[in-house]
């Protein structure tokens, strides 16, 4: 009797457990968050495709660097939130029914963040980044692996989010394989050339 | 204020405030190569959608002084905003909001909707943000 129960149980367990993860696994929409800068995975069947469909973090998000999905998972990293849409790839209607001139404004907000820039002055940078809303870097300093070596960047100690501001190398810059943040000693490696800017 | 017509009100016929120095670079701000030069993390001379979601979303936050993801009246940047700031004053859009428009946003540019924008295309986007500033008083 009681190993019966136990089964039950257990069987009931079980089933709980496989309903709570179909939804995920045919879910629409999935969160998913890379906390405190660290690298995350979510579990999702991803053979539909994956398509970053809302930015939550102001870190970014740059697929391939920050954000990437396998056969079973996406993974975040580096600060990067999102909403992603994995399966069917028909977008959403998600638009505001005035959608074609809030398109129109936020189009122009686009350009609004080059109008901001006309305020920027080298010289002024800390203040640029304090006063005005465009949102960019603080500063941006180079750095190369050269022949694929190990390196890290002469940049100092940098404290703040840092992240490719302009790849330059033909290889990609992946955080946490070819460049990455070591309590803000920024390094490169595997022949990651770029930019980097720190916010 | 609902959605729309607090986006409406996001403008940029963007009265500046008075420049206090030159800047270093004087390529006028709404040139293709200064967007180039702020957008094109993959240096391709294009700037994609992705790209352009980075740069929007980190303005968002940038703008978001409270960082709840809101941005109410008094966080909206003056020169996004062509009425008169009273019609504002119970305006706010949601970070959900804001993502959920820069797909069309960034396809009203996108003429030939391959994701990215590229010389013509930025030319037109440019000049979209150049006859703002010309028209705005």
């Amino acid at each position: 009797m009681n190993t019966t129960r136990m089964l039950v149980a257990s069987l009931s367990v079980g089933m709980a457990a496989w309903l709570a993860v179909v939804p995920v696994a045919k879910a629409d929409t999935i969160t998913c968050e890379s906390r405190n800068g660290g690298y995350n995975t979510c579990a999702v069947n991803t053979a539909g495709g994956v398509t970053l469909s809302r930015q939550l973090s102001s870190q970014g998000c740059w697929e391939g660097d920050t954000w990437g999905y396998d056969r079973n998972r996406i993974w975040v990293n580096n600060g990067c939130r999102a909403q992603f849409r994995v399966g069917d790839n028909h977008s959403s209607s998600g638009s505001s029914s005035n959608g074609a001139a809030a398109a129109v404004a936020i189009g122009l907000i686009g350009a609004a963040i080059i109008a901001a820039n006309r305020n920027k002055d080298r010289n002024d940078r800390d203040d640029d980044y304090q006063d005005n809303n465009w949102g960019g870097p603080r500063n941006t300093f180079e750095c190369e692996s050269r022949n694929n070596s190990f390196t890290y960047c002469n940049s100092g100690r940098v404290r703040g989010q840092v992240e490719v501001y302009r790849q330059l190398s033909k290889t990609r810059c992946v955080y946490g394989q070819s460049w990455g943040n070591d309590n803000g000693r920024v390094w490169v490696d595997n022949g990651c050339r770029a930019e980097f800017a720190v916010y | 204020m609902r959605l729309a017509s607090a986006l409406l009100s996001l403008l940029v016929f963007s009265s500046l405030p008075a420049l206090a120095e030159p800047a270093a670079d004087d390529t006028p701000a709404t040139s293709v190569q200064r967007i180039l030069q702020r957008m094109d993390q993959d240096n391709d001379g294009k700037v994609s959608f992705e790209e352009y979601r980075n740069a929007m979303t980190r303005r968002f936050h940038v703008v978001d002084k409270n960082t709840d993801g809101t941005l109410q009246a008094d966080e909206i940047p003056k020169e996004w905003v062509v009425v008169p700031a009273a019609d504002l004053s119970d305006a706010q859009v949601t970070l959900e909001e804001f993502s959920t428009e820069l797909r069309p946003g960034f396809a009203r540019f996108d003429v030939n909707s391959d994701g990215l924008l590229d010389d013509a295309e930025l030319t037109a986007f440019a000049a979209a943000r150049a006859a703002k500033l010309e028209a705005s008083p």
